[in-house]
This record gives C-alpha cells, sequence and structure tokens, in this order.
C-alpha cells in the first residue's frame, strides 16, 4: 500500500484544524459565553442568513435564497454583532430568561481550495434549542463559511446561512448558528 | 355556539375574558365571521410586478395565490375545485397555468378552468367548465401600493375600510412622488401565540416597551427610531374598524427636528422636505410621527423601523408572520439599504426587539389555558374616561401609554363576533348542503 501523498496529508490536517475551529465554535455558542465567541471572528466579518423561498425547481433548482440587498435574518456587520452580544448580556432579554439550553451538531465539513489568506469552509448544522419545561426548537440547514488565518489562529471571516424551512417553525432566534 | 360575546368582552369595564386568545370554537368563528367578512392586507403591489407574477399566501386559515393577470389582480383560492388538490406549491413565480397534480386539472393565471384531461372521453361533457374555475376572492383592491382582499362581496369600499388610518398610513405610502415598494423577500416564522396578541400590541400597546425592550435601552445603536426626538409628546389614536395607531408629535418649536440615530435619515427627510410639505400638509411633514399601527384584524406597521407585519392565524395558539420591509421607490439605493438593515437588526425572529415581544405573547396565550387562569378577566383599563378628540389629527385620542386603542380593536372585534358570518360565495353547482364552507 503506498503511503498518502503529501496533498492528501495536508487537505487531511487543514480538515481537521477547520473541523476543530467550527467544534469549539459551537461549544462558545451552546455556553453562551458570546463574548469569547465574538474574539473568534474577524473585525470585517459579513454574517449572513438570507431568507428562502419555494420556487418552481426552474429558478435555482426551487430553493431561491435572497440576494445580498433582500430580506435576511442577520446580515450583520462585527459591530452589529457586538450589540447583539451585549444586548444578550442584560437581564432584560427576556427570551433568554431563562437561558435556554442548546446543542449544536456540526457535521459533512468540507474545506474547499484554500486562497492566499481565505479557506472555504462548508458545513451543515443542526441546533436543537430547549428553554423553561418544554419549549423546543430547531434549526437546520447548511453555512458556507470563509476561515482566515489570522496571526497562525484561524477566525471565521464569512459565514452564509441558509436554513432549510422557508417558514421557520422556531419561535426566535435568540443565538448564533 | 357555546359561547355568548358580551361576557367575553366587557369594555364598559375594560376586561377581556383569556379564554379568546385559547378557545379552538372561538378561533374557528373567527375564521368565519372576521376573517371571511373584513378587507385583509396581503402584500405589495411591487410583488408581482409583470403579467402572470404571482405570489401565495393566507387570508385567515384560507391559502390563497394573488395574481397579477392582463385584468388586474385576482385573488383566488389555491385549491383544485375537482379534489381539493393545491394547485401552487410554491411561494412566488411566474406562470402561465397552475397544474393541479393529482388529476391534471388546469387553471389559467385569472382562475379560469383551462384543461379538464378526459372532457371528452371520461366526463363526456358532463360538467360545465365555466363553474369550476379557482374560487375567486370578489373583492379585491389596493391602497396606494398595498394588496387587500376580501371573501365578501358586501363588503365596504377599501378607502371608506381604512378610514383615518389613511391620514396616518399616508405618512409611510404616499409621503413622495413614485410611491413605495418593498425589498424582495420576506421574514416568515411561526410563533405559538394567539395572532391577537401581536395585533393588539401593535394597535396601541406603548406601555410594554420599557419592560419588554429594557435590554434594548442599554445598548447603543439598537434604539428604535421612535420619531422626531426632541420634545415630543406621544398619542394613540383610536380608529374606526378596530385600527388603531400610536404617534410622537414635536411642538410647533421642534418642528421639522431630527430623527437622531437613524444615519442618513435626516438628510434623506430633508432632501424630500417640500414634497414632503406638498403631500401631507405641515403637521404630517414636520411634526407628526406615527410610529405603530395595527389595521384591524391583522395588518401590523412600525413606521420608522419601515416594517409591515402580516399575521396569519394558523390555529389558535400558532401565528405565522410575514415581515416585510417597505421603502420609498425614488429613495436612494444607500437609504434602502440602511433600512433594510435597520429593520434585520430590530424585527423579525432574531431581531433584537421582537424576540423579546413574542416570548411576552407566547406566555400570555399558554397562560389563557389555565382553568383557574380563565376565570380571572385580563385588565385593559389604563387611560379609561380619559378618551378625547382634537383638532389636527383624527380619532379618539389619549395618551401614548393607553389601552384605547386595544378597547377599540377589541369592541370592533365583539361587534364581528356577534354577526352572522358572510354567506358563502360558492358557485351553486357545487354549494355544500351546510351552506358553509368547510373547515
Amino acid at each position: 500500500m503506498s503511503a498518502p501523498s503529501q496533498d492528501l496529508l495536508a487537505r487531511m490536517a487543514l480538515t481537521f484544524e477547520a473541523q476543530q475551529f467550527l467544534y469549539a465554535e459551537a461549544r462558545l455558542l451552546d455556553t453562551q459565553n458570546y463574548k469569547a465567541w465574538l474574539e473568534l471572528v474577524t473585525d470585517d466579518i459579513h454574517y449572513w442568513a438570507p431568507v428562502v423561498e419555494s420556487r418552481e425547481r426552474r429558478h435555482r433548482a426551487g430553493h431561491y435564497v435572497a440576494a445580498a440587498d433582500e430580506s435576511a435574518y442577520f446580515d450583520d456587520t462585527r459591530a452589529t454583532l457586538g450589540m447583539r452580544v451585549a444586548r444578550l448580556g442584560f437581564p432584560g432579554a427576556w427570551a433568554e430568561v431563562p437561558p435556554s439550553r442548546m446543542t449544536r451538531l456540526i457535521s459533512n465539513v468540507e474545506v474547499g481550495e484554500q486562497g492566499a489568506e481565505d479557506i472555504p469552509v462548508r458545513s451543515c448544522f443542526y441546533l436543537f434549542r430547549s428553554r423553561l419545561e418544554t419549549e423546543e426548537d430547531s434549526y437546520h440547514g447548511v453555512r458556507e463559511d470563509v476561515l482566515r488565518r489570522v496571526d497562525g489562529e484561524l477566525r471565521l471571516a464569512r459565514r452564509k446561512i441558509i436554513f432549510a424551512q422557508s417558514v421557520l417553525t422556531a419561535r426566535s432566534i435568540t443565538t448564533f448558528l | 355556539m357555546t359561547f355568548d360575546v358580551s361576557r367575553l368582552v366587557d369594555l364598559e369595564n375594560g376586561l377581556i375574558d383569556r379564554r379568546i386568545f385559547s378557545d379552538a370554537e372561538i378561533y374557528d368563528a373567527e375564521m368565519d365571521r372576521i376573517f371571511r367578512r373584513t378587507w385583509l392586507a396581503l402584500g405589495h403591489e411591487s410583488e408581482i410586478a409583470e403579467t402572470n407574477d404571482f405570489f401565495t399566501t393566507w387570508m385567515g386559515a384560507d391559502p390563497v395565490i394573488v395574481s397579477r393577470t392582463a385584468q388586474g389582480i385576482k385573488v383566488m383560492l389555491n385549491m383544485c375545485r375537482h379534489r381539493g388538490g393545491t394547485v401552487c406549491r410554491v411561494d412566488r413565480g411566474n406562470a402561465k397555468l397552475f397544474l393541479c397534480p393529482y388529476h391534471g386539472w388546469s387553471y389559467n393565471p385569472d382562475g379560469t378552468l383551462k384543461v379538464v384531461p378526459g372532457l371528452e372521453a371520461d366526463y363526456r361533457h358532463g360538467i360545465d367548465p365555466t363553474q369550476w374555475g379557482l374560487l375567486e376572492a370578489p373583492r379585491v383592491a389596493t391602497y396606494k401600493g398595498l394588496i387587500f382582499a376580501s371573501w365578501n362581496p358586501e363588503v365596504e369600499p377599501l378607502e371608506e375600510f381604512l378610514g383615518d388610518a389613511r391620514f396616518y398610513l399616508d405618512c409611510l405610502l404616499d409621503r413622495v412622488e413614485g410611491g413605495t415598494e418593498l425589498v424582495g423577500g420576506m421574514r416568515r416564522w411561526i410563533i405559538p401565540t394567539n395572532w391577537k396578541h401581536a395585533a393588539e400590541n401593535f394597535v396601541g400597546d406603548s406601555y410594554h416597551a420599557a419592560a419588554t425592550h429594557a435590554s434594548i435601552m442599554r445598548v447603543p445603536g439598537l434604539e428604535g427610531a421612535g420619531g422626531r426626538v426632541k420634545d415630543v409628546v406621544g398619542y394613540q389614536a383610536a380608529l374606526d374598524n378596530g385600527h388603531g395607531v400610536g404617534m410622537w408629535m414635536a411642538s410647533e418649536d421642534n418642528a421639522r427636528g431630527g430623527y437622531g440615530h437613524l444615519a442618513g435619515i435626516d438628510d434623506y427627510l430633508k432632501s424630500i422636505q417640500d414634497q414632503l410639505v406638498a403631500k401631507l400638509g405641515e403637521l404630517r411633514a414636520t411634526r407628526l410621527t406615527p410610529v405603530h399601527a395595527t389595521i384591524f384584524p391583522n395588518f401590523s406597521i412600525e413606521f420608522p423601523f419601515a416594517s409591515l407585519h402580516i399575521w396569519h392565524p394558523r390555529g389558535p395558539l400558532k401565528t405565522e408572520v410575514r415581515d416585510l420591509t417597505i421603502v420609498d421607490k425614488a429613495m436612494p439605493a444607500e437609504m434602502k439599504d440602511m433600512l433594510r438593515r435597520h429593520c434585520m437588526l430590530r424585527q423579525g425572529p432574531a431581531g433584537t426587539w421582537e424576540q423579546d415581544d413574542m416570548d411576552n405573547w407566547s406566555q400570555t396565550t399558554y397562560s389563557s389555558l389555565s382553568p383557574t387562569a380563565r376565570g380571572l378577566m385580563a385588565n385593559y383599563q389604563m387611560g379609561m374616561g380619559h378618551e378625547h378628540t382634537r383638532d389636527d389629527i383624527p380619532g379618539r385620542i389619549d395618551n401614548k401609554s393607553s389601552d384605547i386603542n386595544q378597547r377599540n380593536m377589541y369592541a370592533r372585534w365583539a361587534e364581528l363576533m356577534a354577526m352572522d358570518p358572510p354567506p358563502p360565495q360558492v358557485p351553486a353547482a357545487c354549494r355544500s348542503h351546510s351552506g358553509e364552507i368547510s373547515r
């Protein structure tokens, strides 16, 4: 059996590194350590969750994802993410009083062709949110990220969240995907 | 009917029975008596700009198609007349026909029956195709871009239904040449709440802001752009047909005052100041800012957010929200984008404002399932005995914190709930024996 090529080993290492980044990020979000999570994003991050519609198959395979100038659940900069995080830290953020219990499953991680700085990473997410006694919400879909190496460490520079649901059955999104 | 409307809503004493927020029989009666009688907001003309453009939505619990035809806008029940298949399964598009996937009946964009497979060979011409088109809402009308429809052929003209609400709506819909358009797409989600909790919040509940939105007040950048910011007094206006508006009014000394933190809006308003005065008059152009409104039953507006909400009832304990962003067509692109982001950060399921509202409405809905709670009337007494009128603005007026508009909304609710439902608009050939559209 021939040894794995250097290319394959490099890709494995990068995929492992990206997976570990996404898992660590998910842990920070699950535990609502949002200030630490903010440290993982670049200053120029675009954090975006465009709305989704059902269309005929001839329109982009029947799954229409809104364009940049259309409606979105999130279309955030580092500044507005900071506002959201700051707000969640105050006692009057009632939709998180008491706090949710969350579990994120991140899977199907695929690392694309690495550019000079940026690493495109696609992953699937499933977030289960439980609150109070039996209040339950779930969210699932795909994330198209761009990770960037900053001072040797991976950081999140772009995130496009595409929910599978066109009408979200979750009552609210009080966290980040 | 096992409920007595006059006992559910006691407006003389400002009391409302919580049963109306969760009772299935009351909900069914609302769908018949309110949602099949009044005008209902469906969307905006800019969504169906071209011939054969369509979108699907709801009228109460009825799924409908809104279609642009050569003869104007048609609104049709999204149901094949043959066996009830869904003839349009997507949210929007442009279509030359609507095809039922079950047996292949197809319909033109105006709802007329196009093809019945086997009309000759199998039906042997035993049916009259002119009697089996999609069921059309008998009344469709627009008001300055907004599309409304009604199942009730006897419904009053739309302008009459909106009445004095037009005075306030025009501040958003008719402030500049060219009118309005929607930002593409919409936020949609399901809140576990009764639709009335959402409608009553927007109709007049300024009182909730200090507690519900306490967290907002702590974070610079998330403010609501509630209107002209200096030297203002707030009012509620209770209007005919259950509508209500809340507003800020600047003093005469502070006319043309700025909006403060909403970046760019001051410059934009200055740039259209002459048009504002010409179209709206001095008061509305320079001092008055409507903030929130509900057009009864289920259409709400957040004016400075440029946000339209339609609350589609999906059962007594569920509401599907459609959250649309509306902008002036003639606005500079960067101003449209600023408002789009402004709404995004505040409204919708992830909205920093709205998520705390929804959490409260869910609690108030579910508390009404408690048998003991149902024996305790909810309090809508704020401002009773303080209603008055003013010369400069229409409606019955009270302070910004008051239940005047909620009482007004529930008075209309009670009035319609005490009436017989309008007769079904069903072709004679296929009217059900019960005489009612089944539900």
